[in-house]
Formats: C-alpha cells, structure tokens, sequence
C-alpha cells in the first residue's frame, strides 16, 4: 500500500481494506498463490507470490494498458 | 483456488473466517509495529468485519454456503415438530410406493411389447369350444399336426408358429448331477428367424430343425438363464443336457432381452418343438400357436378370409370359430 502511494507520489491511494477481497479474487483467477508461514513475532502471516500464469496475464494486462494509455495521450495531443 | 477448496471452505465456514480474520488482523499489527499510529492504521483500513465478509463470499461456494443453511433449517423445523413430520413421511412414502406399484405394473402390462421385430403383425390363435356345462370356452392350445396343416394352408399370407408354454421341467446336466429344474419351452424352428432374434452365442434354432421327429437334439438357453445358472460362461456351447432320456446339445445363447413369449415367466431352455413326443399325436393340444403376417399383408383385409381358410383346415374341432386376438 504504502509503497503504490509512494512510488505514484502520492496520487494513487488504494485503500487498505479492499486489499484483501481483491487479492482472494486474484488467487480464485489462480494469477497468485499464498502460503501461510511463521513469524518472528510468533504469528502467522500470509504471504502470496505470482504464478506462472498470474505473470502471463500480468504481460497481457500491461501491454493493454501500454497501448490504451498510448492512444488516449495522441487523442489529447491531437485536440 | 480449486472448486474443491470452495466446497470445503462451504462446509466448513467457521475456520475460513478464522483464517480470513487471522490474516487481517496480522495485517493491521504489522502496519502498527512498522511505527505507523494505530488508530489512523484501523480508520484507512476500514471494519474488519466488513472486509471478512467480503472475502468470505469470494472464497466459498455460495450456492452450496446457502443450501446446506436451508438443509440445517430445514432438519430443525423437522425435529421441533415430531408428529407432524412422521406423518408426512409416512404418507409421502406410501404415495410414492403405489405409485411406483402401478407404473411397474402397467410398464409391464402396456409398455413393454414383445422385444422382436414385427409386432404389431403378430396374432395368437384361440378356439371356441363347448367346455363344462356347455359352456363356452376358449382355448389356446394347439396340436401339432392341426398346426402342421394349418401352416401349409395359410403359407403364402402368413407365418405360423408353434410356441409350448415353458413348463417346469426336470433336466440334469450330466449323469451324475443332481436332478434340477429349469423353464422348458418347446418353439417351432421358424420362432427366432421370424422374430427377428440374434443369437449371444452360437445359433439359434432354425426351420431345418424342425424336419421330422428326433432329428435335431439341439437345445438354446435364455440369456438369463445362461447368465444365472452359467456365468455367462462362453464354454456353454457342446455342453448336453439331459431330459428324461433324451440328450440336447446346447448350441447357442439367445439375445439379452428376449425371455420368451409368456408373461411373467422367463424361459430357460428352448428346445424343438419336433424333439417333443406330443408332436406326432393328433389328440393332444399342447402348444400355442401365433400367427405373423408376411410383409405388406394388410391385416383389415387379410384376417377375416384366413381365419375362415383355418377353421376350414383344422380338422381337431368342428365347430371352429376362430377369434382373433393380439
């Protein structure tokens, strides 16, 4: 959370709590899967890392987004 | 996550929650610990039970999450009113158990034809008789010179053949096994060929065993009897058997859902009708007899002349009326 905030200075703000619907619905998609592991504390955390076809469909979504955002700045840029 | 997971996680809601509370709360602790202000940690990041919901539907299968709550709702309405569930049980069982009486008894009377080819173009052949009393009877049985005759008249409209009913008949397998019993039906060669039967195993009869008394010691079995009595072993074929002194060679099986002509019986063995003794005595009527049409004989127009043509021929009984029936 803190480093979208970050890195986007500021300007994308994802709110802390929706979080974790989204993430269960990505892992339903089977982009992401999680494994509960130990920590120093003594709790448990979950901790979640991409899959095979989690990065494939990340490669589709930002080639999209590449190419979408693309034609929205010429369509600016032309008016 | 798997259809399976969401099953489980269906039927056992409980620890999913637990688990989708865990993470949450792990998450908020570990935000206060990186040095951030716990109460502006719990403000963005909204009620933990509004988030445990939300995930909750996501990770379960929810059709399954709300049957199985209907199913525990249901079961206690049940129990809470004892009598009143008895009573609709009882009354839906009996219901559905005449219900299922009646279909079956209809799907066998009704539903269920003959399993063989043609049907509709196959009649059984009865006689009115003067019978105790003087009163009139009906009989279906035939002798089988009567039958030979009546065949050779009828031979270019029609077919006709000659069916015993399958008695209960002692038959032993070799010398030394024990006497059994099995359902014996004697059938005129003609039967399986035009009834359009095929055999499992071997052959069938066919109207060359019928050429003249004891020239074809040959016998078929049922497919259930093969399959009860045998195992459907398919070493049956050559095996003999034995009626009295007479020996049949098996030399085939018939087709699986044919269990011959009688309701309610299934017949176990079909043997030759000329192998029997009856079959050269003028005096003893002791098979049925059906008659099949041949192909494009119109039975509007047909039946009425053969039936006089037969009662004409059949010498047996004099005051012959036929009637006609399916």
């Amino acid at each position: 959370m803190a480093a979208i905030a970050n890195t986007s200075g500021e300007v994308l703000r994802a709110e802390e709590g929706s979080l974790y619907p989204a993430l269960y619905r990505i892992e339903e998609a089977g982009w992401i899967r999680a494994e509960w592991i130990k920590k120093d504390t003594g709790r448990r955390a979950r901790i979640y890392e991409l899959t095979a076809a989690g990065k494939k469909q990340l490669g589709a979504e930002e080639s999209r987004w590449q190419s979408v955002s693309l034609a929205i700045n010429r369509v600016l840029r032309k008016a | 996550m798997s259809l399976w997971s969401r099953i489980l996680h269906a039927v056992s809601g409980d620890r999913l929650n637990g688990e989708i509370d865990e993470e949450l709360h792990s998450h908020v602790e570990e935000a206060i610990a990186s040095g951030r202000d716990p109460d502006e940690v719990r403000r963005t990041f909204g009620s933990i039970l509004r988030q445990r919901e939300a995930s909750h539907s996501i990770r379960v299968a929810g059709w399954l999450e709300s049957l199985l709550a209907d199913v525990r709702f249901g079961s206690r309405q049940l129990c809470r009113n004892k009598v009143t569930s008895v009573a609709a049980v009882l009354s839906l069982a009996l219901g559905i158990g005449s219900c299922v009486a009646a279909f079956r008894l209809i799907d066998a009377l009704l539903w269920r034809p003959l399993p063989i080819s043609g049907a509709s173009q196959l009649y059984v052949l009865t006689h009115k008789m003067t019978g105790l009393y003087g009163k009139p009877a009906e009989d279906g049985h035939w002798a089988t010179p009567d039958f030979n005759l009546m065949r050779d008249a009828v031979k270019d409209q029609a077919d006709l053949i000659a069916v015993s009913d399958a008695d209960r008949t002692d038959i032993n397998w070799s010398t030394q096994d024990d006497m059994e019993k099995a359902h014996v039906a004697y059938v005129s060669g003609n039967m399986f060929p035009l009834f359009g039967l095929e055999p499992t195993l071997g052959r069938l009869l066919a109207p060359a065993d019928d050429r003249g008394p004891g020239v074809a010691p040959y016998a078929v079995l049922s497919w259930d009897y093969w399959n009860h009595r045998f195992g459907r072993d398919p070493h049956i074929l050559g095996r003999s058997l034995h009626i009295g002194d007479q020996s049949f060679e098996i030399i085939g099986v018939g087709p699986r859902n044919f269990t011959g002509t009688e309701k309610g019986t299934v017949t176990d063995v079909f043997l030759p009708l000329s192998m029997n003794r009856f079959a050269t005595r003028d005096s003893v009527s002791w098979h049925r007899t059906f008659l099949m049409l041949k192909p494009g004989v119109d039975p509007a127009t047909a039946l009425e002349p053969l039936r006089q043509h037969l009662a004409a021929v059949s010498r047996a009984f004099e005051a012959w009326s036929g009637f006609w029936q399916r």
